[in-house]
């Protein structure tokens, strides 16, 4: 490897919160964040796997919830009544 | 993607069943120190209990050095049992393990090039004193001094006692059943049911017993109140004989308070409040013995009663209303007939059960341990794969994101990459790593030591090698 780029070297380091779900949760999740704006976005990195992606630690809860909201309007109730 | 396969759960999965009865009892001891077990062992009774809950073999071992005057050598032991005199010490120091957490014998000592553990004198008086029925401290009970005429209960009215209260002790402390009149709001009771209340639930009795009793004595504890007393007059109790009565001012002249205490919990009968006889009831006197059956109230045929069907359906063949609340936590009940229940398992139920913290497993274990015998007459598997699946898949719902802090680094030189990922996986302090993108997913608490060692391979690389 040629040296002649010194910052070939560079490393960035970020910290946040590593999330690992299932490939559809991930895609859940990355839909919800592309309805976001701006600031209020949460996925600090997507990454070519299916099942890992790195979050901002502040949304970790309301990432649970809002995915829990989102499943919950994907679940058939039967009509108690029938 | 690939399913994981539910139909056989890991054996390690629900963690918190004990395999012992007496799990709780010795988490509380091992956490004693050798002052506690000086002053239990005063007690002959306890002496005598300890010794019956210690491995066979090392209570073979104890039994055979008892009588004897000296230590006990390790090649003596290692003898006994038929070890090579050469074995590791460690095997030998295994079998005794029990004992030694238990205080019974003393950390090994070096004499004149032999090692030997020297028997507790405080145990060894006690336990030669139990054997031959000599001692003064009456605690295995100090027979009442009654008026011939007296009536007497018989055993099966104390089994029956000792039941009833303890069940009323499930229904009020544990949970209650909604319709209760006892002007509890059901709601806030309900909310009291949590996964270790629902786990206790799952567990045999003789667990059950030591759980309360153990949870009894920290509290106790907890009030900076003295509990050797208490816990050797567990134990006494645990050595007295059903259908007898005793003094309970001779017996326990010290632990007054924690006797009465009892006689709510179903431990022992009271005649009346102030009396001084008591007779202990089949829960106390099966403390000790090992034998789970003789605390078992409701043979083995009550207990099956329930039908599952593979539609979720649930028949219940029970009038009994604890059975019936704990199934209204996960079912959703329809009918209600004298001796039948009928319900559904339906996700909302479960998952607001599952919210309480009651696991899949949890539910599982309750549904197959209650299982009717018409059940067992199809083929296995006992319950249906459809709904275990099923129920595993709510349970799974409920978490599906994992969540853990990390550090990212991102690489733009292959070479640093592959070292500081082959560093990180040594010292196991990698999370994740993504080769085609050069990322290293790093545990937080070991991150100065990563950034260290990508500083020092740095350099080198930048100085060419």
């Amino acid at each position: 490897m040629s040296s002649a780029y010194g910052d070939t070297y560079n490393v960035k380091v970020t910290s946040g919160v590593l999330v690992t779900c299932d490939s559809a949760a991930k895609q859940i999740l990355l839909h919800l964040d592309s309805m976001r704006e701006g600031p209020y976005k949460f996925i600090i990195r997507d990454f070519n796997d299916d099942t890992h992606v790195l979050v901002k630690r502040e949304y970790v809860e309301d990432i649970k919830e809002l995915l829990q909201n989102e499943l919950e309007k994907n679940t058939y109730i039967q009509d108690p009544n029938l | 993607m690939v399913q994981p396969s539910f139909s056989h759960p890991k054996k390690d999965a629900p963690a918190t069943t004990s395999s012992s009865p007496t799990a709780a009892l010795d988490t509380f001891l091992d956490n004693q120190h050798q002052s506690y077990f000086e002053e239990l062992y005063k007690s002959e009774a306890v002496c005598l209990c300890i010794l019956r809950l210690l491995p066979p073999v090392c209570r073979q071992i104890i039994l055979h050095y008892l009588w004897a005057h000296g230590t006990i050598r390790t090649t003596d032991v290692k003898q006994f049992l038929q070890k090579d005199i050469q074995a590791p010490l460690a095997e030998v120091d295994e079998v005794v393990r029990p004992a030694l957490n238990r205080k019974i014998l003393h950390p090994m000592v070096h004499k004149k090039n032999k090692m030997q553990w020297p028997l507790n004198d405080t145990f060894k008086r006690g336990l030669r004193n139990a054997l031959t029925g000599l001692g003064t401290s009456n605690s295995f009970g100090v027979p009442y001094d009654r008026d011939p005429n007296d009536e007497v209960p018989t055993e099966e009215e104390l089994i029956a006692y000792g039941e009833d209260t303890f069940e009323l002790l499930h229904d009020s402390g544990l949970m209650t059943d909604p319709a209760d009149p006892s002007g509890r709001s059901p709601n806030l009771v309900r909310l009291t049911i949590t996964s270790k209340g629902f786990q206790f639930l799952l567990e045999d009795r003789q667990t059950q017993l030591w759980e309360i009793l153990m949870y009894y004595l920290t509290a106790k504890e907890a009030n900076s109140e003295r509990s050797a007393e208490t816990l050797s007059m567990f134990f006494s109790l645990g050595c007295m004989q059903l259908g007898q009565d005793y003094s309970a001012s001779q017996s326990f002249p010290h632990a007054q308070n924690a006797l009465n205490d009892l006689a709510q919990y179903g431990f022992i009968y009271k005649p009346s409040e102030e009396s001084d006889q008591f007779f202990p009831t089949h829960l106390a006197t099966a403390l000790c013995s090992g034998d789970a059956s003789a605390t078992q109230s409701q043979t083995a045929d009550e207990k099956r009663f329930l039908i599952l069907e593979t539609n979720y359906k649930i028949y219940a063949y029970t009038s009994n209303e604890l059975e019936i609340a704990i199934l209204n936590l996960f079912v959703d009940i329809r009918i209600r007939y004298p001796n039948l229940v009928v319900g559904k398992l339906d996700r909302k139920n479960v998952k607001a059960a599952m919210e309480k913290g009651i696991s899949a497993y949890q539910i599982i274990a309750y549904l197959s341990s209650h299982a009717h015998p018409q059940m067992y007459s199809s083929p296995p598997p006992l319950l249906h794969p459809t709904i275990v699946d099923q129920l595993h898949l709510w349970d799974k719902e409920r978490n599906r994101l994992k969540t853990e802090e990390t550090v990212m680094f991102e690489f733009f030189s292959k070479e640093l990459y592959d070292d500081t990922e082959s560093e990180a996986r040594a010292n196991a302090a990698l999370q994740l790593a993504v080769p085609g993108q050069k990322l290293l997913f790093i545990e937080p608490q070991t991150k100065p030591a990563i950034t260290e060692f990508v500083k020092e391979r740095q350099n080198l690389l930048r100085s060419g090698l």
